[in-house]
């Protein structure tokens, strides 16, 4: 097991360290000169130059490179070009609506696709399955942008359970913001549930065929009780891979549902950045981002070992 | 393909209902793009601040908006967009994805694992903060958006060719291919690419869906195709601002994403029955 | 009253090109303590017998006849009935160990399963008796594999935790199909003998299936010889393999290797292959495949003829067959 798990943590390491040249790469050749956007166009070369130097930007690429990183380490994130604050500050207040959106949506989208998932592998090609794999795929086709749309206009405008937009801050109480985040959460686990609702189904499907099932029969287990103790641990293997998938396109899904709703999450603190040139907002963001998707993955890599004995006997 | 295979091949085809329902689908928002190409029912481009939200009626079945432009004519015009992004943006990944995977497949050692970690390293990268990054590179645009949903698509194509291609190389005939002498490149092109074929056609069909929505995504953002080029995530973009006065307006461009989305989808699901009947029947 | 008493079994599977009748017209009767073999080719019926018997046919299957255990019809029986006999009073070991265990559960676990449900043992308790049971299947070191999964174990140690499972309840009956046939050679007969011993302990009766007329041969008190999935001939072992007399019994036992056949001895085969259960012939299954076949054949079913005592066999050439006994129908 330690070996198994020290394997996939160097694997991690490795891939938030690419991560973080890629984004370093990609933030050099973003054209535009930060110094140039913070101060207009009409400003002078000779303060356009002072600021370059202030920022630190006259820095060879490499130096500047190591001193993020050996920043990030010591907790040091740097200030933001544009507003003068420290990365953190701006950083932190967006996480308090993106993370509890992002876990809230993945609590309901996991929640809705193994409960349609496992009723529709139960009644295999009855009314029942046919018709929610009809819904699931129609579900699957809806852009979340115009789900959260339609939500607002039916439940925020027509019915008024809901507040269109905005977000109040967890200072105003725990249940105001919940309420706050419970259209645009739908509307990302919408589309979520619904793919995973049809890799459940199949997935259950598939193992209903093995022969260990027919063994569990045979001892006398009835199907519900197979279903429980011998089926579900098995299925839920390919459904952990995707759920990890999925993690990433529900992080880059509330970037745009948090559009939709007004609400100043990280996906509207990267956009501003890009358009302000903010780049080291952009860079901190983007590699917290995936190093949010990547650690996901590493815990779903522990977790299939938890599931499936096997693979620990392999990787020893 | 054997011809007794290919017998069966349009009798399979209308036993789909997925192939069926998606290929009528799909066939009528290719007639949209072509028709609206040569004809629409109102002006495109033409702004009529006087003509601006008219409600639905003969001339405009889908009323005007707030240019005073027929929602109908842009929805049409909007095809020939979703269109134009899902065959260069797949076109982009199958050319250069599978081309990747095929070599990983057959160099396989350090050119394997080199090809495969990069694809790997790419899923790190959410793929509208990956395409949101490469616009904001390349600058908002159409074509720049098309790029990056391009390269998003790369790593996918290049994974699954990868895969199935491996697969292809166990075969006895594979072996059979490389005892009598023939060299890698001549059995990737004769052997390994026809029988992923399908596989490819089908994931192909799902890439284009994906392309769809992530485009509407990119231009909703703003950071995709720009005025007065109609779009259908752009005009859902515009739409919003208004949503509170003209619900209707945000309805009718994410009806029709979520239409092609839905035809594209279940043609692929479709596709799946039709040129692999084995695989089907895992689902 | 025999044990189990299976009366005019029909099985059929629907599929897209119209049912498949997989067992047509079975009788089987069992008494406690007995050993029934069937033996056939691949698709001649013979696990589906099995399946049909366990109540566990494949969705598509459905079931005509009666299946008495003890004079009460299985087939009859509500599922939470079933499921009540399963394990309990029927028990059924695999062909494949290798796929027939749970890989994610331990196989002590697997074991205590039965246990728990049908003789309701505390955790503790089943936990005890499953170490002993995987030491009366011969299994080493069984309080320490008990904790192991089975992908630690060989194809013979999982083969030997199926029979423990099986084992687990005491059942009455004991069915075994093909047990030995994914395993090593130098294994098969450590798990015939086990099966056997187990089965002399416990007083169970055991209906062993196998392709092998060998292992049906050394381990049976009584055989059915299935053909397209109906029995051609059946009877006490002894009486059948003293006097092989269908042309297909004839057939099967021409194509076993014989020790002694030298290098050059060959083995005849039985040529065509087994029927199509969808499109089956009018008359005799084995028309198409049979030296002795005739257009009576091809029209009328044959009706079983008692030989001597109970050994009843299905052929409208019965004097024939007898007749080329010595010389074989098979070339």
């Amino acid at each position: 097991m330690s070996v198994f798990f020290a394997k996939r943590f160097l694997t991690l390491l490795a891939t938030l360290v690419g991560a973080s040249i890629v984004i370093f790469i990609v933030m050099e050749i973003l054209p535009g000169d930060p110094a140039l956007v913070i101060l207009g166009v009409e400003a002078t070369d000779e303060a356009v130059l002072a600021l370059t130097k202030e920022l630190g930007l006259d820095q060879p690429a490499l130096d500047r490179y190591f001193d993020w990183i050996f920043g990030m380490l010591q907790g040091e994130l740097g200030n933001s070009y544009a507003y003068k604050v420290p990365v953190w500050e701006l950083v932190e207040g967006a996480l308090w609506i993106t993370i509890p959106l992002a876990i809230m949506s993945m609590i309901m989208s996991v929640t809705l696709a193994l409960v349609i998932g496992l009723y529709a592998a139960a009644n295999h090609n009855k009314a029942g399955d046919i018709s929610l794999m009809g819904i699931s795929q129609l579900g699957i086709s809806v852009p979340n942008f115009w789900l959260a749309v339609l939500l607002i206009l039916y439940f925020a405008v027509e019915l008024r359970w809901f507040p269109a937009g905005g977000f109040p801050g967890w200072d105003e109480g725990f249940w105001v913001c919940i309420r706050a985040l419970i259209l645009p959460a739908v509307a990302l686990a919408t589309v979520q549930g619904a793919i995973l609702a049809r890799i459940t189904r199949s997935s259950v499907l598939e193992v209903f065929r093995e022969d260990f099932v027919r063994t569990a029969r045979a001892k006398g287990l009835s199907q519900r009780s197979t279903l429980w103790l011998h089926v579900l641990r098995n299925a839920m293997i390919p459904v952990l891979t995707v759920m990890g998938l999925q993690f990433a396109n529900l992080l880059a899904g509330t970037v745009i549902v948090e559009n939709v709703f007004h609400m100043p999450g990280l996906g509207s603190t990267v956009l501003k950045a890009i358009n302000n040139r903010d780049t080291i907002v952009v860079e901190n963001v983007v590699l917290l981002l995936a190093a949010m998707v990547v650690i996901t993955n590493f815990v779903v890599d522990i977790l299939y070992a938890v599931i499936d004995p096997r693979l620990k006997a392999h990787d020893i | 393909m054997s011809s007794s295979s290919s017998q069966s091949f349009f009798a399979r085809c209308t036993r789909s209902r997925s192939f069926v329902v998606g290929g009528t689908i799909t066939a009528f928002l290719l007639l949209c793009a072509v028709v609206s190409l040569v004809w629409t029912p109102g002006e495109v481009y033409d702004i009529s601040i006087k003509n601006r939200f008219l409600l639905p009626s003969a001339e405009h079945w889908f009323g005007t908006d707030l240019f005073g432009r027929d929602i109908l004519s842009l929805l049409m015009a909007g095809t020939q967009n979703s269109i134009t992004v899902g065959v260069v943006a797949v076109s982009i990944g199958l050319f250069a994805g599978v081309g990747l995977g095929l070599i990983a497949s057959a160099r396989r050692g350090w050119t394997e694992e080199l090809i495969m970690r990069f694809s790997d390293f790419s899923f790190a990268f959410p793929a509208i903060l990956s395409a949101i990054m490469i616009t904001a590179i390349l600058g908002p645009g159409g074509v720049n958006s098309i790029i990056a949903i391009g390269i998003y698509n790369v790593p996918v194509f290049a994974r699954i060719t990868r895969g199935t291609a491996n697969a292809i190389w166990t075969r006895e005939y594979v072996m059979a291919a490389r005892a009598s002498g023939k060299g890698k490149f001549r059995i990737t092109m004769e052997h390994v690419l026809p029988n992923i074929l399908s596989i490819l056609i089908v994931q192909a069909t799902i890439q284009f869906a994906i392309a769809i929505l992530a485009e509407a995504a990119l231009s909703y953002l703003g950071l995709g195709t720009q005025p007065p080029h109609p779009s259908w995530g752009r005009m859902l973009n515009e739409a919003q601002t208004l949503m509170f006065l003209q619900p209707m307006q945000a309805v009718y461009p994410g009806a029709a994403i979520a239409l092609a989305v839905f035809g594209l989808n279940l043609l692929g699901d479709g596709l799946r029955d039709v040129l692999d009947p084995r695989l089907s029947r895992k689902r | 009253m025999a044990l189990l008493e299976v009366k005019e079994l029909d099985v059929s599977l629907s599929t897209a090109m119209g049912p498949a009748r997989a067992v047509r017209n079975l009788d089987i009767i069992l008494e406690k303590g007995q050993t029934l073999g069937i033996v056939g080719e691949s698709g001649c019926g013979k696990s589906m017998t099995a399946l049909a018997l366990m109540g566990l046919l494949p969705e598509n299957g459905t079931t005509s006849g009666e299946i008495l255990m003890n004079g009460e019809d299985l087939l009859v029986k509500s599922e939470k009935e079933m499921c009540k006999i399963r394990g309990n009073r029927m028990a059924m070991i695999f062909q494949e160990p290798m796929t027939s265990l749970n890989p994610v559960h331990t196989v002590g676990r697997q074991i205590m399963e039965p246990l728990r449900l049908h003789r309701g043992l505390s955790k503790k308790d089943a936990f005890t008796e499953a170490v002993n049971l995987m030491e009366r299947v011969g299994i080493p070191n069984p309080s320490e594999r008990v904790r192991n999964y089975p992908h630690q174990l060989s194809g013979g140690q999982r083969q030997r935790v199926m029979i423990a499972i099986a084992l687990s309840c005491s059942p009455d009956i004991l069915i075994a199909d093909e047990p030995t046939t994914a395993l090593d050679v130098t294994i098969q007969d450590q798990i015939l003998e086990l099966i056997q011993n187990l089965v002399k302990e416990e007083g169970m009766s055991l209906i062993l299936i196998s392709h092998d007329l060998g292992v049906i041969a050394e381990n049976t008190d009584k055989v059915l010889v299935m053909y397209g999935g109906t029995v051609v001939e059946s009877g006490a072992t002894d009486q059948i393999f003293g006097n092989l007399t269908h042309p297909y019994t004839q057939g099967l036992f021409a194509a076993m290797p014989k020790l002694g056949m030298g290098r050059n001895g060959r083995l005849t085969t039985i040529p065509g292959t087994v029927p199509d259960l969808i499109n089956l012939p009018t008359g005799c299954t084995f028309t198409d495949r049979c030296p002795l076949a005739t257009s009576e054949c091809r029209n009328t079913v044959p009706v079983a003829f008692s030989l001597e005592a109970a050994h009843k066999v299905s052929c409208h050439h019965l004097d024939q067959a007898i007749e080329a006994r010595g010389e074989g129908l098979y070339k």
